[in-house]
C-alpha cells in the first residue's frame, strides 16, 4: 500500500474525555447575538508596550511533543511557531513570503533552488547554514524520527546543499504542493549538530530544542507547563519580541479555561469554543476576537458498507440538517455555511484566487431545509439500511449538539441515528484501524487545511490509495484532475484544474459539509498584537503580542 | 494481637494489589482503541509506518502477559516504568504532583475537622433550636454533590466576586493555600456535613447516658464533664467516621482537581486513563488502594485503642 | 463509591438518632415521603404528564429561560427542560434502586453464607470482599467504560460491586450474633436443616437492618450514579438522566444560561433529602427508635 499522500492536516479532537466530557459544552444564551462581532479581522490592534510575563493555554492540551517532524496538531504547532521557524512563512491572509529562505525558484520543473538568509543564527549563537536545512528535511525520512510529513517528501529524489547558504531540492516528478509544505513544521529548521546529539529525545521536554524563532524553550514541566523566554538576538528587526516569558497551560475543560480567562490568571487563548465564548463576550477583563479559519467540521461515512456511503442518503441529510440552527445555536455564529468542506481561506487571497472563486461560485448552492425532497432521495437510496450510528470524540460537546440536530432532522425522514462517543485512543484509532470503525456508519471530523492549497486535502479522501478513503471512492477522473493540480506550476491552471475536479466529487464523494468555524481568540484587555486569523497556527504569533498599557500589565 | 491483625492486614493489602493490578492492566490492554495514535498527535493523515515504529518502541505489540511481566518485574525492582503520553518516568510525573494532592486532602481534613466536629458538638450539646439548624443544614449539604458545589463555589467566589482563583496550583506555601481554598470546600463540604451529623449524633447520645447524668448530679464542673465524659466518650464514632471520610477524600479528589484545574494525582489518573496510559494507571490504581488500606487501618487501630471494649481485627 | 459508606459505617444507632430532631413533628416525614411518591409517579407516568418529547429539538427556541410554553425552560438544543427531569428521572432512580438491591442481595447472601458456613468458607469470602473493598472504584469505572464502553449498565455493574463490601461487613457482623443465639441451637437440636433455619429464621431477622440500608443508602446512591453519568462514565447522550443534565448545562452557568444545570442539580438535591429523611423515618420505625 503506497503512503498516503498527506500536505494538509486532518485533525481529530481528542480532548481529553472523561471529565473534559463534562465541561467543554456550549449553549446559547438569550443575548447571544451580541456575542458576534460582524466582521472578522486579521490581526489585533497594534502592541505597543513590554510584558514580562503572559500566561497562554492550549485548550486541545499538552503536547506529546516539540519536535517540528512530529508536529501536526493545534498544540504542538502553536507552541513550536514561536521556537522553530519555516524555511517559508505563512502569512496571516494565508499566503506566504520569505522564511528562512529568502528566496526560492525552480531551476527545471524537477528542480528547486532555495536561497537562505546568511544573518540567522540559532539560540546558542551558531550561525544557520545549508547543513542544518538538509538535515532538518532529510531526517524526515528515518523511520526512527517518526515524522508526521514523511508523505511531503514523496516526489523528492534528493536535497543537497549547493552552497553554505543554498539547498537544491530534486524531485522524481514536479510537485509544487513541496513548496507550500515548507511552511509548516516540515519545513522548520533545527541545528545539525544539536539534532545529531539530542537524537530521539529532541524536541522533548529533557532533549530541548535548537532553532532560530523569536522565543526560545526555556523549560517543560511534563503535565504542568511550557516556558518560552524571548530571543533578544533574533534576526527579524522588524519582528522582536515584546513578551519576556510567554508560560503555556494545558486547561481542555471549558469551564475552568472560563474561570482562568475571567480572572486574569490565563492572558489569553485561541480555539475558544461557544460556551467560553458567551461567558467571555461581556466582560470587562478583555476582549473577544473572531478571525478568518481554515477549519472545516463535516461528517463522513467510515466504510464502504455504511448507508451513508450512498450519496442519496448523504444528500438527504444534508436536506433535513438545518444548518443555519446548527450555525447559530453550536457556534453562536462564529462560523461560515459552505458548499464544499473546504474552507475559502485556503485560497481566498493566494495567486489564483479568482480562478478558484469562480470554480466555488459554479458549485450548486448549499441547500436549506426540504423534508419533502430529502424524503424522495431515501427513497431512491439502494442500500436498505436506515439506521447510522454515527462516531465522536467523548465530551465534545459541539459536535454533540450538532449531531443532535442531526438525529432530530434524520427522524423526520425515517433515519435513525445513533450517537457513539468514544474515548479519545478510540477516535484517533478510528483514522488507522479498521477493526476500530467495525460497528461506525460514519463519524464527525473537525479538520484544518493546514496549508495555502485545497487539492491535497480533498486527495486523502479521494486517492485509491489513501488510508482516509474510507468509502473506497474510485473517481479516475478526480485522481487524474487533482494529480494535474499538484503539479502544475501555473497557478490559474492549477486552480482550475482542482475546479473540474471539485465540480465532479462535491456530486459523488459521500461527505456531508457542516460548517466552517471561525477562529475565536480571547485577549485580556493587558495585551493585544496577536494574528486573530486561523494562519496563526503557523506563524510566529507570539512576537507579535505586546502590552496595551492597560490592566495590571 | 496487633501485630497478628497488622499481619493479616499486609497480607490482605498485597492479595488487593495484586488482583487490582491484573484486572487494570488486563482491562485497558483489553479496551480497544490504540494509545499509539495519540502519539502521532492528531493533526496529520494516516501512516502506517510511523504507527509501527511507535509499536516496536513501546513493545506494544507484545501479548498481554510479556507486558504485565516486564510491568512486574520492573516494579519489584522499583521501577514504575515509563509513561506512553507524558515521556516521562511514572515515579517522577507521582511524586511531581502527589504534594499537591495530599495538601488538598490535608486541607480538606483540616476543613472537616474543624468545622464539622464543632458544629457537630455545639448541636449536641445546645440542642434544640441549633440542633434543629445543623441537623437541617447538614442534611441539605450532604445531598449536594460535589461536581454541583465545585461549579457553583467557581462562579459565585471566584468569578461574581473575585475573591479566590478558581484555577492552578499556586506558589509556595500560602499562594497554594489560597488556590486550594475553593477546592479543598468543594471536596470537603459533604463529608463535613456527615461528620457533624454523626458527631451531634454521638454527643447527643453520650448527654443522656448514665454516667454523664451521674457525674452531674454529682455536681462536677459543667465544662469537665463535657471534656471528660461526654467528648472522650463520643471521639470513638467521631474518629471512625473522620477516617472513612479522609477515605472517601482520596477518592472525590480527581473530580475535584479536573475541576479546578490542579495539577494533582487525581487529575492525572482520570487524563491518562482517557490515553490508555497502563503504566501510569497502574501505578496511581496501586497507589490508591495502599492508601485507602492504610487509612482504614489507622482508623481500626485508633478505634480499639479509644474504646477497649472493641477488640483489634474483631467483626466488622 | 464513598457515598454507601456515609450510609452503612456508622450503623443504626446515629442513622436513627440523626434526624429525631426534625422528625419530632412528623410533618418533615410525611412531607419528605410525599415528595418521594411524587417523583416516583412522575417517573412512572413521565410520558403521559410531561408536555413535550423529551429528545424533540427546537433550534429556534435554544436556552430560554422559564416561560408559558417552557416552564423550566430548554437546553442547548432548544429540548424542553421540564420534560427532560420527569423523563430523566426514570433512569435516575432505576439505576440506583437496581445498585442498591442488587448490591443488598448479593452482600446479604455473601454475609449469611460466610457467618453460617464459618472456617474456610468465612475467610475465603472476607478476603474477596477485603479485596473489592480496597479497589478504588473509580478506576474499576474507568477500566469497565474503557473495555465495555461508557454506558449506564456498566457505571450500575461497577458500583453494586463496590458496594458488596459495605453492605457484606455490616450484614455479617449482624449474622455472626444470630447465629450464636440460643434458639438457633434450639433450632438444630429440634433437627431442622441449616438452610432452612438460615432461610426461614436468620435472614428473616437481619431483613430490617437489611431494608434500612437499602433504604437509606438509595439517597446517596443516586449521587453516585449521578456522579459518573456527570463524569461521562454513565447515562449517554440523548438520555435524558439528572446527572448528565447537571453536566450538559455546566458550561451555561458561566455563560449565563444556568437552568438545566440548576434545576437538574435540585431535583437530585431536593429527592435526595427527601430519601435521607424518609430512610431515617423509616430506620427509627423498625428498629424501635434510638437506643
Amino acid at each position: 500500500m503506497p503512503a498516503p499522500r498527506r500536505s494538509a492536516a486532518l485533525v481529530l479532537a481528542t480532548a481529553v474525555a472523561l471529565t473534559a466530557a463534562a465541561c467543554t459544552s456550549s449553549s446559547t444564551s438569550s443575548g447571544s447575538a451580541a456575542t458576534n462581532p460582524a466582521a472578522l479581522t486579521a490581526f489585533t490592534p497594534t502592541a505597543r508596550g513590554q510584558l514580562a510575563q503572559v500566561t497562554w493555554n492550549l485548550p486541545t492540551g499538552e503536547p506529546l511533543s516539540l519536535d517540528p517532524a512530529k508536529a501536526g496538531d493545534y498544540s504542538p504547532s502553536t507552541v513550536l511557531s514561536n521556537l522553530c521557524e519555516p524555511l517559508l512563512r505563512l502569512k496571516a491572509d494565508y499566503t506566504y513570503g520569505p522564511g528562512l529562505a529568502a528566496s526560492w525558484k525552480w531551476t527545471t520543473p524537477t528542480t528547486l533552488v532555495l536561497d537562505l538568509r546568511d544573518d540567522v543564527r540559532f539560540w546558542d549563537g551558531t550561525a544557520m547554514t545549508s547543513a542544518d536545512v538538509v538535515a532538518s528535511l532529510t531526517r524526515q525520512l528515518d523511520p526512527a524520527t517518526r515524522s508526521v510529513n514523511v508523505d511531503a517528501l514523496r516526489y523528492v529524489s534528493a536535497i543537497t546543499a549547493g552552497g553554505p547558504h543554498q539547498v537544491t531540492v530534486a524531485f522524481k516528478k514536479p510537485d509544487q504542493l513541496f513548496v507550500k509544505t515548507l511552511t509548516n513544521g516540515f519545513g522548520q529548521v533545527s541545528e545539525a549538530a544539536y539534532l545529531k546529539a539530542a537524537g530521539a529525545g529532541y524536541g522533548t521536554a529533557k532533549g530541548g530544542l535548537m532553532c532560530t524563532g523569536p522565543f526560545k524553550l526555556a523549560s517543560w514541566q511534563a503535565g504542568e507547563s511550557i516556558t518560552l523566554t524571548r530571543n533578544t538576538a533574533y534576526w527579524d528587526r522588524t519582528l522582536q519580541p515584546k513578551v519576556e516569558n510567554l508560560t503555556f497551560r494545558f486547561i481542555t475543560d471549558g469551564s475552568t479555561l472560563t474561570s482562568a480567562l475571567l480572572s486574569g490568571q490565563i492572558d489569553g487563548s485561541y480555539e475558544i469554543n461557544t460556551a467560553t465564548a458567551r461567558a467571555l463576550a461581556h466582560s470587562s477583563v478583555g476582549h473577544l476576537y473572531q478571525g478568518d479559519s481554515a477549519q472545516t467540521v463535516f461528517l463522513t461515512p467510515t466504510a464502504p458498507t455504511s448507508p451513508l456511503a450512498d450519496v442519496h442518503l448523504v444528500q438527504a441529510l444534508q436536506l433535513v440538517l438545518d444548518r443555519d440552527a446548527v450555525i447559530r445555536n453550536v457556534y453562536d455564529g462564529a462560523a461560515q455555511e459552505l458548499k464544499t468542506f473546504i474552507p475559502s481561506l485556503v485560497w481566498q487571497h493566494g495567486p489564483a484566487a479568482s480562478t478558484y472563486a469562480q470554480g466555488y461560485a459554479a458549485l450548486p448552492a448549499a441547500p436549506g431545509v426540504d423534508v419533502t425532497k430529502a424524503k424522495a432521495l431515501v427513497a431512491q437510496a439502494t442500500t436498505k439500511s436506515r439506521s447510522i450510528t454515527v462516531a465522536m470524540a467523548a465530551g465534545d460537546q459541539q459536535s454533540l449538539q450538532t449531531l443532535t440536530f442531526l438525529q432530530a432532522g434524520a427522524r423526520q425522514i425515517g433515519l435513525d441515528v445513533t450517537i457513539k462517543q468514544l474515548q479519545p485512543t478510540q477516535m484517533s484509532g478510528l483514522f488507522y484501524d479498521p477493526s476500530l470503525r467495525q460497528g461506525l456508519d460514519a463519524t464527525i471530523v473537525q479538520g484544518y487545511v493546514e496549508m495555502p492549497d485545497p487539492g491535497s486535502y480533498v486527495e486523502q479522501m479521494t486517492d485509491p490509495g489513501s488510508l482516509f478513503n474510507w468509502v473506497q471512492y474510485r473517481n479516475a477522473s478526480v485522481s487524474a484532475l487533482l494529480a494535474r493540480a499538484r503539479s502544475d506550476a501555473d497557478p490559474a491552471r492549477s486552480a482550475a484544474e482542482y475546479n473540474q475536479a471539485q465540480a465532479l466529487f462535491t456530486k459523488d464523494l459521500p461527505i456531508l459539509p457542516i460548517a466552517a468555524p471561525d477562529e475565536r481568540l480571547f485577549l485580556n484587555d493587558r495585551l493585544s498584537g496577536a494574528p486573530a486569523s486561523f494562519a496563526y497556527i503557523n506563524m510566529p504569533w507570539a512576537a507579535y503580542l505586546g502590552g496595551t498599557g492597560k490592566g495590571n500589565g | 494481637m496487633i501485630w497478628r491483625f497488622l499481619a493479616r492486614r499486609t497480607v490482605a493489602l498485597l492479595a488487593t494489589l495484586l488482583v487490582a493490578s491484573v484486572v487494570i492492566y488486563g482491562g485497558l490492554f483489553l479496551a480497544p482503541g490504540d494509545p499509539a495514535t495519540l502519539l502521532v498527535g492528531g493533526g496529520k493523515p494516516p501512516n502506517p509506518q510511523l504507527l509501527a515504529e511507535i509499536h516496536r518502541q513501546y513493545h506494544l505489540d507484545d501479548p498481554f502477559y510479556a507486558q504485565y511481566w516486564r510491568w512486574l518485574t520492573g516494579m519489584l525492582h522499583g521501577d514504575a516504568g515509563q509513561s506512553l503520553s507524558y515521556h516521562d518516568q511514572v515515579s517522577h510525573l507521582i511524586t511531581a504532583r502527589i504534594g499537591t494532592t495530599a495538601l488538598l486532602i490535608g486541607y480538606a481534613t483540616v476543613l472537616i475537622v474543624l468545622f464539622g466536629v464543632s458544629a457537630g458538638v455545639v448541636a449536641g450539646l445546645r440542642g434544640g433550636r441549633t440542633a434543629t439548624a445543623v441537623t437541617a443544614a447538614t442534611t441539605t449539604l450532604m445531598a449536594v454533590p460535589t461536581f454541583v458545589s465545585a461549579v457553583l463555589l467557581i462562579w459565585l467566589f471566584a468569578v461574581r466576586l473575585n475573591w479566590l482563583p478558581a484555577y492552578g496550583n499556586g506558589t509556595g506555601l500560602a499562594d497554594q493555600l489560597t488556590h486550594l481554598t475553593l477546592p479543598a470546600i468543594a471536596l470537603a463540604v459533604s463529608w463535613l456535613a456527615y461528620v457533624a451529623q454523626v458527631t451531634r449524633s454521638a454527643v447527643d447520645g453520650e448527654q443522656r447516658a448514665e454516667h454523664v447524668q451521674t457525674a452531674r448530679s454529682r455536681g462536677i464542673p459543667e465544662r469537665l464533664v463535657v471534656r471528660k465524659h461526654i467528648l472522650r466518650n463520643a471521639s470513638g464514632p467521631i474518629l471512625s467516621v473522620a477516617g472513612v471520610a479522609v477515605a472517601g477524600l482520596i477518592a472525590g479528589c480527581s473530580v475535584v482537581e479536573q475541576t479546578f484545574g490542579l495539577n494533582g494525582v487525581g487529575a492525572l489518573l482520570i487524563q491518562s486513563a482517557a490515553k490508555q496510559d497502563l503504566a501510569v494507571v497502574q501505578a496511581l490504581a496501586l497507589l490508591t488502594v495502599v492508601a485507602f488500606a492504610v487509612v482504614n487501618t489507622l482508623v481500626d487501630l485508633a478505634t480499639a485503642a479509644l474504646d477497649h471494649r472493641v477488640p483489634v481485627g474483631g467483626a466488622a | 463509591m464513598t457515598s454507601y459508606q456515609l450510609a452503612s459505617v456508622v450503623g443504626r444507632r446515629a442513622r436513627a438518632a440523626r434526624l429525631r430532631r426534625l422528625l419530632r413533628g412528623k410533618l418533615v416525614l410525611v412531607a419528605a415521603g410525599a415528595v418521594v411518591a411524587l417523583v416516583v409517579l412522575a417517573a412512572v407516568f413521565a410520558p403521559l404528564i410531561a408536555p413535550y418529547d423529551p429528545n424533540a429539538v427546537d433550534p429556534m427556541a435554544v436556552s430560554q429561560g422559564s416561560s408559558a410554553a417552557h416552564w423550566l425552560g430548554t437546553d442547548d438544543t432548544g429540548r424542553d427542560i421540564a420534560s427532560r427531569l420527569l423523563h430523566g428521572a426514570r433512569p435516575s432512580l432505576l439505576a440506583p434502586l437496581v445498585v442498591t438491591v442488587g448490591a443488598g442481595l448479593v452482600g446479604t447472601a455473601l454475609a449469611v453464607a460466610a457467618a453460617w458456613l464459618g472456617g474456610w468458607w468465612d475467610r475465603a469470602i472476607t478476603a474477596v470482599l477485603d479485596v473489592v473493598f480496597g479497589f478504588p472504584g473509580l478506576v474499576l469505572a474507568v477500566v469497565g467504560a474503557a473495555v465495555f464502553g461508557a454506558g449506564l449498565k456498566i457505571a450500575v455493574l461497577t458500583l453494586t460491586i463496590a458496594y458488596l463490601p459495605y453492605v457484606a461487613r455490616v450484614v455479617r457482623g449482624s449474622a455472626l450474633k444470630e447465629r450464636n443465639l440460643p434458639y438457633v441451637a434450639a433450632l438444630r437440636m429440634l433437627g431442622l436443616g441449616g438452610g432452612r433455619i438460615v432461610l426461614r429464621h436468620v435472614v428473616p431477622n437481619l431483613l430490617p437492618l437489611v431494608l434500612v440500608q437499602t433504604a437509606t443508602a438509595f439517597g446517596y446512591t443516586l449521587l453516585d450514579v449521578a456522579a459518573f453519568s456527570f463524569i461521562g462514565l454513565g447515562a449517554q447522550p440523548p438520555t435524558a438522566e439528572w446527572g448528565l443534565m447537571v453536566a450538559q448545562g455546566a458550561p451555561g452557568i458561566l455563560a449565563g444560561a444556568p437552568q438545566e444545570s440548576l434545576y437538574a442539580g435540585l431535583a437530585i438535591v431536593v429527592f435526595v433529602v427527601a430519601c435521607s429523611l424518609l430512610g431515617a423515618g423509616l430506620s427509627q420505625r423498625l428498629t424501635g427508635g434510638e437506643r
